[in-house]
């Protein structure tokens, strides 16, 4: 949706009084409560990595590790390695690897955290443990795997077309318009408070209550400078006052912790009680995310073997990072398609935004493609929303179009004189020997499709050149070895390899 | 002053000569790539088919990527002109209409249809990146490069060894809606403009056309700033007149008209209304716009370029306005303001759909224009050199009258990537230049 | 309590993330605390300072500078920032943040010798910490006075050239570092730039020294002590945004001149301007805001909503939406017709 139409639909869920729907079916996967892992961190200001981590799957009772000094890294360490192995064992990482096609029934381990903070600390575990190199070599493959786990995750978390870890907050905003300032809505708690029943003011106030609790991974000035004498105690007393401190800590981040895990609980709730029928975009985005699940097992198995695991931070190679890129514009387009697809909200903005048309066909032509294909051809007159994004050339879908994989590609569009325009758009297949594409179709929507296959065969062909490179079979070889820094006859270590 | 003929046939030379170098190092033994970054309307296009003809008359295999389908088709027409001796092949995308050919060209959509030896073949970055096999170019030749991505760019290494990229770098960059965190830090990141890119590595070679031939002198000077470049303008001071046979009432938007008789920009303010406007539709300054245009019709404008062959006094008509502005709902606004009579004459829209055209008189509402906190992307310059560089006699810059208190009080963030450059802050010092420019 | 170099910046800052707010404005040039304000109008803080950060922070800096600076020199080598093979550093740290001075004048005047020194070529240090300077004129009442974290030393054709540095303690994420922090360290950045440059011009020390307009941050790496540099970093443009920001600020200063004693009424007295970025560092915003609350101002609904409604209230719109009255003028029909547009998706 187009910020300008978000920011409306704000205004007009303040002139409501209540949070307004964005869509009109789930477009999100849920997994069932079996498969869900829920998970929380807590970390001491000034620190990356975790000081506690809770995590809780399906209905079982939460699970929480926290270290009395978070600047130890041994205790750091273990907490994250003891973490990382029940995130490995819930996502069945360690499982043999299949290439077959997920089966309709086939079910998505899936991982949900609270916000954007709890995604922040997924990333700073990969990047301190997924290359990490020094260590107790059992204690080591523990953490890198764990530490390429959470990359994984916080990938898939900015992907639209996974659903292998999902934000709480983010989910929520994507079904909703919250009648509030867009910083606000970063606090899991407060998008909680505003979904009960009442006045916008009634509303309003508990949100205020709601967002001072903190639900972020840090905790406010004023429990730390609690905790602070209960870590000098731990790091400095005798071993009784140690293990006094211990405990209490241990409490203390203990009720933290689980008041976020109950958080994204109450975000789930909330999600299942608004009984969206599940958009067939879910489905898609399922089937994907058990995809790129197994892709990620195979990837996990090669590093193991020894093959160099990907950097955290960046694709330093220009080969790999622009055949990723490919890969994630693919899936965004393919998301985004599907949701147009799916859901009439999304298809009126649509319209509105000048990516989609709407309209009634006013012609109908066969049109011959040398040598003898033949091919649907319709003019569609269509009222002015305004102008339009798509242009010639665009590919769009019709969204009641029985041929899922038939596309429409705009071969003009022409203004009328008093108003509306007329868009001639072509079958990008030929006739079938069944039902002509939208035969009987009067009033018609055609929407900017997603060209994933293209944009996915791309990425491929990028991701060749590296073979081609090596069997010397590129006109441009020297060239590209020389992007590719391989001119020089070593691959510097990239920046982000641990070296202590 | 210089003589203006003297100095068109230096800017000439240096163009020749310029294009010669690049002919030996796409007809030299070994991989080569070069980079010619163009002010606008320098004539790259232009550059662009010279080469092609010269390389097919030694016999080469040349290919050319364009970035559209319409930039794919002007290079084709421009070639059939130049008739060169070679065959001169539109490469299609398997959607295009089938009647969508080109006089004096030939319309393939698979490489297995490629005429054997000497040709040119021209096609989309779209076309090229995605066909499987082709036989080895002697050449490829990409135009309009700064709208192309590195990841883009990168299958096209697959087809030669030779490659000569030109692009505007002051114009709008790459539409990419994914997000890019990933590769922000990368030492190649896939979503920048391929030639920007490129050019990090040392070995490529850059190059530079002298002179915009499109625009007028003081409005090539108005846009400097949007470049890291020097260029001129091949019309001389006063060689592009805008006039007018007559005069309406003597209000602010004939001010604005009449200034255009010393200069060829001019700005016209619009009252800031306490009670706000919409920056995404407002109304008062599209009225402004369309009564600009029509006053300027009504008192008989007339576009004088000395710097022709022969000197001509053009009467403009409706075709030979433009107007444009960075948002859509603004392009409707001014639509809905146009008289029925001109909806279809007067070419209205977004600086991304103005690209690559020109016309006489355009008329443009400024970015910035009710925004009272600028974003990056309302400071991000290349939308308004698009606007800016469109005209060939004068530029009116429409605007409510906030826009100078906004650029001088505004405290940009520079929220880019590690290591990027910081584009909020450059581009409001390139707003606050041209503003100077334009205000002056 | 802040050192008053820390104080500067801080003040600095503060204003500049919301220069429309006078109250704003007040506060940071008298120095009174917004904290204060509101602990006064019955709200207490919730900003505030963890002890851990604190001391993070300052462990983090002195590993900065430990063993003469070697770790920030190979990586200043490493990234070309100074040549290879280089020598010299010199601490004008105080002595309660690990460094030889006793007093910030102390380490003000120190650091004045040395750039003199260093523009006559006496001094052949390369990396400096904790350069002092008081920033002339006294914009910023009661004085503006500045450590830069660190700073490079560069040979040039007629000097020397500084490289500023800013040093931080949040991990280098590479794409995914936090940019408001990333902001928050240019803007640092460009204040000590714009300060360094109006230093040497007040010294007559510009002929021999400049400042380059590109810096260098020292970031953390994720749950380890190693340092982070990235160099290259643009602050062409902050540098700028300094003087621009001390300029305006400096205007406002001028056409006040209250008593110390009643900085607290003033403040209260002053114009505020409420906006999203409020939230992030202020510690009245939520007074403001539910003056804006009451009030039914668009700002409640993020700054896209203020921009599109401009001086138009929700309670207007709502009257709008329900028939009882027309438009007064044009902005208000078109503000009407948007939200009946989208308003057509729902059972209004």
């Amino acid at each position: 949706m187009s910020e300008d139409r978000s920011t409306r639909r704000r205004i007009l869920a303040y002139l409501k009084g209540r949070p307004l729907p964005l869509v009109e079916s789930m477009p999100l996967h849920i997994s069932d409560p079996a498969d869900r892992m829920v998970i929380a961190f807590l970390r001491m200001a000034g620190e990356s990595l975790p000081w506690a981590i809770g995590w809780k799957i399906a209905d079982g009772p939460a699970r929480i590790l926290s270290v009395p000094e978070p600047r130890n890294r041994d205790l750091v360490s273990s907490m994250v390695a003891e973490f990382g192995d029940a995130l490995i064992s819930h996502l069945g990482i360690d499982s043999i690897p299949t290439d077959e096609e997920p089966r309709p029934d086939e079910r998505l381990p899936q991982v949900w955290i609270g916000g954007p903070t709890d995604l922040d600390m997924l990333h700073l575990i990969a990047l301190r443990f997924a290359r990490a190199r020094r260590g107790n070599d059992h204690l080591l493959s523990r953490l890198n795997c764990c530490g390429r786990c959470c990359h994984e995750l916080f990938e898939c978390a900015g992907n639209p077309f996974r659903a292998n870890c999902v934000v709480a907050s983010q989910a929520l905003r994507t079904v909703l318009v919250f009648p509030t300032e867009p910083i606000r809505t970063m606090h899991l708690g407060y998008l909680l408070a505003m979904i009960p029943d009442g006045t916008l003011h009634q509303r309003l106030s508990r949100g205020e209550i709601a967002e001072s609790v903190a639900l972020s991974t840090s905790l406010t000035p004023d429990v730390e400078r609690g905790l602070e004498p209960l870590v000098t105690a731990w790091s400095k007393g005798g071993d009784a006052e140690r293990e006094s401190a211990r405990l209490e800590l241990d409490c203390i981040l203990a009720k933290e912790v689980t008041r976020r895990l109950d958080s994204v609980g109450a975000a789930l709730q909330v999600l299942g009680n608004l009984k969206l029928p599940v958009s067939p975009s879910a489905t898609s985005i399922r089937t994907q995310s058990i995809r790129a699940l197994q892709m990620f097992k195979k990837y996990n198995a090669r590093v193991v073997g020894g093959e160099p695991s990907r950097s955290p931070e960046t694709d330093h190679d220009p080969l790999f990072a622009a055949s990723h890129f490919l890969q994630l514009d693919a899936d965004r387009q393919e998301a985004a398609g599907e949701l147009l697809h799916n859901d009439s909200l999304a298809l009126s903005d649509a319209v509105h935004n000048g990516k989609a048309i709407c309209g009634d066909v006013v012609k109908r032509e066969l049109i011959t493609i040398p040598p003898r294909t033949l091919r649907v051809r319709l003019t569609v007159q269509t009222a002015d929303f305004g102008p339009l994004r798509l242009r010639e050339g665009d590919w769009t879908h019709c969204p009641i179009d029985t041929n899922s994989s038939l596309r429409w590609v705009i071969q003009s569009i022409d203004e009328i004189p008093n108003g509306g325009r007329l868009v001639v758009l072509q079958a990008n297949k030929p006739l079938g020997v069944d039902q002509e594409p939208l035969q009987g179709s009067k009033r018609v929507v055609f929407h900017e499709a997603s060209e994933p296959e293209l944009r996915r065969r791309l990425a491929a062909m990028v991701w060749d050149l590296d073979d081609r490179l090596k069997s010397d079979a590129l006109p441009s070889r020297a060239f590209l070895a020389r992007l590719r820094g391989q001119d020089r006859g070593h691959t510097p270590l990239p920046s982000d390899v641990e070296d202590d | 002053m210089t003589d203006p003929s003297l100095h068109r046939a230096d800017l000439s030379r240096k163009t020749d000569a310029l294009a010669q170098r690049l002919l030996e190092r796409l007809t030299s033994e070994g991989e080569t790539a070069d980079v010619v970054a163009s002010p606008p309307g320098a004539g790259k296009t232009r550059l662009l088919v010279k080469l092609c003809v010269a390389l097919a008359g030694q016999g080469k295999a040349i290919g050319v990527v364009c970035q559209t389908n319409q930039q794919a088709n002007d290079v084709a027409k421009r070639l059939v002109d130049e008739t060169p001796q070679c065959p001169i092949v539109r490469f299609l995308g398997s959607s295009a209409p089938a009647d969508d050919k080109i006089d004096g060209t030939l319309s393939v959509r698979k490489t297995s249809e490629f005429p054997v030896g000497k040709k040119v073949v021209i096609g989309t970055s779209a076309k090229w990146s995605l066909i499987g096999m082709c036989d080895v170019l002697d050449a490829l030749l990409i135009d309009e490069a700064w709208q192309m991505t590195f990841s883009t760019f990168l299958p096209i290494m697959r087809f030669t060894g030779r490659f000569l990229i030109i692009g505007d770098p002051g114009q709008l960059p790459p539409v990419v809606t994914t997000p890019t965190e990933r590769w922000a830090t990368s030492d190649m990141p896939p979503h920048v403009a391929a030639p920007e890119v490129l050019l990090r590595d040392g070995q490529i070679q850059l190059h530079q056309l002298p002179a915009t031939w499109r625009l007028p002198h003081d409005s090539a000077k108005a846009i400097a700033p949007f470049y890291d470049f020097a260029f001129e303008s091949a019309a001389q001071p006063t060689e592009r007149r805008f006039s007018r046979a007559g005069s309406g009432p003597l209000d602010d938007i004939e001010r604005a008209l009449n200034a255009l008789n010393d200069r060829s920009t001019s700005l016209l303010l619009v009252p800031t209304p306490a009670s706000g406007t919409l920056a995404t539709g407002d109304r008062g300054v599209a009225s402004a716009i369309v009564q600009t245009a029509v006053r300027a019709l009504e008192t008989g404008a007339v576009a004088t370029s000395r710097d022709r062959a022969k000197p001509r006094n053009d009467i403009l008509l409706p075709q030979d306005i433009g107007i444009t502005t960075s948002r859509r709902e603004m392009v409707r606004a001014i639509r809905d303001e146009l008289p029925s009579e001109l909806r279809t004459q007067i070419r209205v829209d977004t600086a991304e759909r103005w690209q690559g055209s020109e016309c006489q008189l355009m008329i443009i509402a400024h970015p910035l224009s009710s925004v009272r906190v600028p974003s990056e992307f309302d400071l991000a310059t290349g939308r308004l050199c698009v606007m800016a560089s469109r005209h060939r006699c004068a530029l009116i810059v429409v605007t409510r009258d906030h826009v100078p208190e906004t650029l001088a009080g505004h405290m940009p963030s520079a929220t880019q990537p590690l290591g990027q450059s910081d584009t909020a802050g450059r581009g409001l010092f390139q707003h606050r230049s041209f503003w100077e420019a334009i205000s002056a | 309590m802040a050192s008053g170099s820390q104080d500067t910046r801080r003040r600095f800052e503060q204003w500049a993330r919301n220069p429309r707010c006078h109250a704003n404005a007040v506060s940071a040039i008298v120095n009174f605390p917004m904290r204060m304000v509101a602990e006064a109008e019955g709200v207490k803080a919730q900003f505030g300072q963890s002890p851990f950060a604190l001391i993070r922070g300052r462990q983090f800096e002195e590993g900065v500078f430990l063993d003469d600076a070697s770790r920030l020199r190979d990586q200043l080598e490493a990234s070309g920032v100074i040549a290879c093979g280089t020598t010299g550093f010199v601490d004008f740290r105080l002595q309660n943040n690990g460094g030889p001075m006793p007093s910030l004048d102390a380490a003000i005047e120190a650091s004045l010798d040395w750039l003199r020194d260093l523009a006559a070529g006496r001094a052949q240090q390369t990396i400096a910490s904790g350069l002092s300077l008081r920033i002339p004129g006294g914009v910023m009442l009661p004085e503006a006075t500045l450590c830069i974290d660190a700073l490079a030393v560069r040979p040039t054709q007629s000097g020397s050239e500084l490289v500023v540095g800013e040093i931080k303690v949040y991990p280098d994420r590479g794409g995914y570092t936090d940019t408001t922090q990333l902001a928050t360290s240019r803007a640092q950045a460009g204040m000590y730039g714009h300060a360094l440059q109006i230093t040497l011009k007040a010294a007559n020390l510009e002929g021999s020294l400049s400042v380059s307009e590109r810096g260098f941050l020292v970031l953390s790496h994720s749950g380890s002590n190693r340092i982070r540099l990235r160099h290259d970093e643009d602050l062409r443009a902050q540098i700028q945004r300094a003087r621009d920001g001390l300029r305006q600020l400096s205007e406002v200063a001028q056409q006040l001149r209250p008593n110390p004693d009643s900085a607290l009424a003033v403040i209260q007295s002053a114009p505020t301007s409420y906006c999203e970025s409020c939230v992030s560092f202020c510690e009245r915003a939520s007074i403001c805001r539910a003056h804006a609350v009451a009030e039914e101002r668009p700002e409640i609904l993020g700054d896209a909503v203020k921009q599109l409604m401009g001086d138009m209230s929700l309670a207007r719109l709502r009257q709008l939406m329900s028939n009882n009255t027309e438009p007064s003028n044009a902005h208000e029909q078109e503000v009407l017709e948007m939200i009946r547009e989208i308003a057509e998706g729902y059972d209004v």
